[in-house]
């Protein structure tokens, strides 16, 4: 359906009119249609250029499916923007990662769901230090800034930064500081769970609001209801747990939908797989609640082991219990042979949930993915 | 100061800015692209789309795998104001039902090896008028109905 003519269109919209309609690639519940102007894609990819000192000599690589925010407002727009190159593959391959870096000059890429912990995992291999990348970022990142910047010689930039489908990217991460700035064009509060802002160093529901228009999605394509629930008291609640500091600097904690209540403790399960993953031989990790005798929850661990390694539940247990608090050590372990994941490598941990129901019913005995 | 810009004006100017550097390499094949090829790539293809009957609200319907001509076809709509649904490849049976009807696009472009999952659905897509398969080169787009 290709024409002949080669002619530049000069479209008639505003950069504020509707563009691109994305879906969230939530780990529970339906899938909502964000309806995206060109100016939150603009803004989000002119906020790239900064913190990770893009120029036009830079290469980036991304593997990541182009229906989502990441590749293509993250990783594209900017690289576009600054007169850069991007490496698009279809889908992430360990295999394939290191050798295409360098072949195609790779300077820097991001880490998403799982990558991190997957190119970490991998056997040692003279390639991983024959690249030309020289920085990184990863979300979520449970492999240690320190030990991943020797290994691959490059410079993860820590923590910091966040954004999100339906809130454009809000906060970028500093070079070299954990914590994160909240964008001029933005409003960022931390709320408790009645929407009262809490105070500086205190911990709760980042919300936010932006100061200039179509910088987020405009709601859910033809969920007025859901729309008007994210929003409500004229705040985009964003569902993660976070903290301001007294410089205002922006630091994440976990999704709320990740928190694990164990005994009137709040367990980020984040925590409790960045602890597990500390163990020699353990691959990757997924931590989940489940329903506690007591009422509240307990702490589920799903772990995938790394080729050749052979560890049992209860070499796993005696590792938590050294390294974790003693309200955040798993009541179970399950050894698996691959965690569920979403295209964008989350693992889907309503799976692993739907699968421990089972496996508790004695109908199932392996989370399958 | 932020930029007020649409992406199709954007690209053009990046395009004219950049010209003949390299702007996307796929990393399997390291079929390459340049600014100001995209740029033509994305106009033809904005052309091809004028000249489509348009039905109802417009909105095109994207289920590809990642390809230089996903991106053409994302960045021509851009250009001619049309709405881009993103359709994630990876969904099934239901939940890839509510993603097209959701929005009512009555157009989707696709390829070859996403065709099965559509046909296991199509029977509950009421809005879906057409669907048109790109080759997978950038050179030219096979174009079929239904």
């Amino acid at each position: 359906m290709q024409s002949s003519d080669e002619s530049h269109i000069t479209s008639t919209a505003h950069d504020t009119d509707l563009a691109t309609i994305m879906f969230t690639s939530g780990t529970t519940g339906v899938s909502k249609g964000c309806r995206l102007s060109h100016r939150y894609a603009v803004r989000t990819a002119e906020n790239m250029i900064k913190p990770f000192r893009l120029t036009a000599e830079d290469v980036n690589y991304t593997p990541y499916p182009l229906s989502h925010v990441g590749p293509a407002y993250y990783d594209i727009l900017p690289s576009l923007m600054t007169g850069g190159r991007v490496v698009l593959r279809d889908h992430f391959s360990l295999t394939c990662f290191w050798p295409e870096v360098i072949r195609h000059e790779v300077t820097w890429f991001m880490c998403l769901g799982s990558v991190q912990q997957l190119l970490y995992a991998a056997p040692p291999s003279p390639l991983e230090r024959q690249h030309r990348v020289t920085r990184a970022w990863a979300t979520p990142a449970p492999v240690p800034k320190a030990d991943f910047d020797r290994r691959f010689g490059l410079h993860l930039l820590p923590g910091g930064g966040y954004g999100s489908t339906d809130a454009g990217w809000f906060v970028t991460p500093q070079w070299d500081h954990n914590g994160g700035i909240v964008l001029p064009h933005y409003e960022v509060a931390i709320m408790d769970e009645h929407d009262n802002p809490l105070p500086a160093g205190k911990s709760g529901e980042m919300v936010i609001r932006p100061r200039e228009a179509g910088i987020m999605a405009h709601g859910y394509f033809g969920m007025p209801q859901e729309t008007l629930k994210a929003q409500r008291n004229l705040w985009f609640h964003t569902g993660d747990i976070g903290w301001l500091d007294a410089d205002g600097l922006f630091y994440f904690s976990c999704r709320m939908s990740e928190r694990i209540r164990v005994k009137g403790e709040m367990v980020s399960a984040f925590e409790v797989e960045e602890g597990v993953l500390t163990l020699d031989g353990i691959e990757d990790a997924a931590a989940i609640g489940i329903a506690a005798a007591h009422g509240e929850e307990d702490v589920k661990l799903f772990v995938t082991l790394k080729p050749g390694y052979r560890l049992d539940t209860a070499a796993i247990d005696a590792h938590c219990r050294k390294v974790m608090a003693k309200f955040m050590v798993p009541v179970e372990i399950e050894i698996c042979d691959s965690l569920p994941r979403t295209p964008t490598g989350k693992v889907e941990k309503a799976r692993l949930a739907e699968a421990h129901i089972r496996h508790a019913a004695g109908h199932m005995p392996r989370p399958s993915p | 100061m932020p930029l007020q810009i649409t992406l199709g004006e954007l690209l053009h100017q990046l395009a004219h800015e950049h010209m003949h550097r390299p702007a996307i390499t796929m990393a399997e094949s390291g079929e390459t692209i340049s600014y100001i090829q995209f740029e033509r790539l994305v106009n033809r293809v904005a052309h091809g789309f004028q000249s489509l009957p348009r039905a109802g609200n417009g909105y095109v319907g994207i289920m590809h795998e990642n390809a230089i001509s996903y991106l053409a076809m994302a960045y021509a709509l851009k250009k001619l104001n049309r709405v881009e649904v993103s359709i994630n490849r990876a969904f099934r049976g239901a939940a890839l039902t509510r993603m097209i009807n959701l929005t009512e696009c009555q157009l989707l472009m696709t390829s070859q090896q996403h065709l099965d999952a559509l046909a296991e659905v199509v029977d509950d897509l009421p809005h879906l008028r057409a669907l048109i398969l790109t080759s997978g080169h950038t050179r030219r787009n096979a174009g079929s109905r239904i």
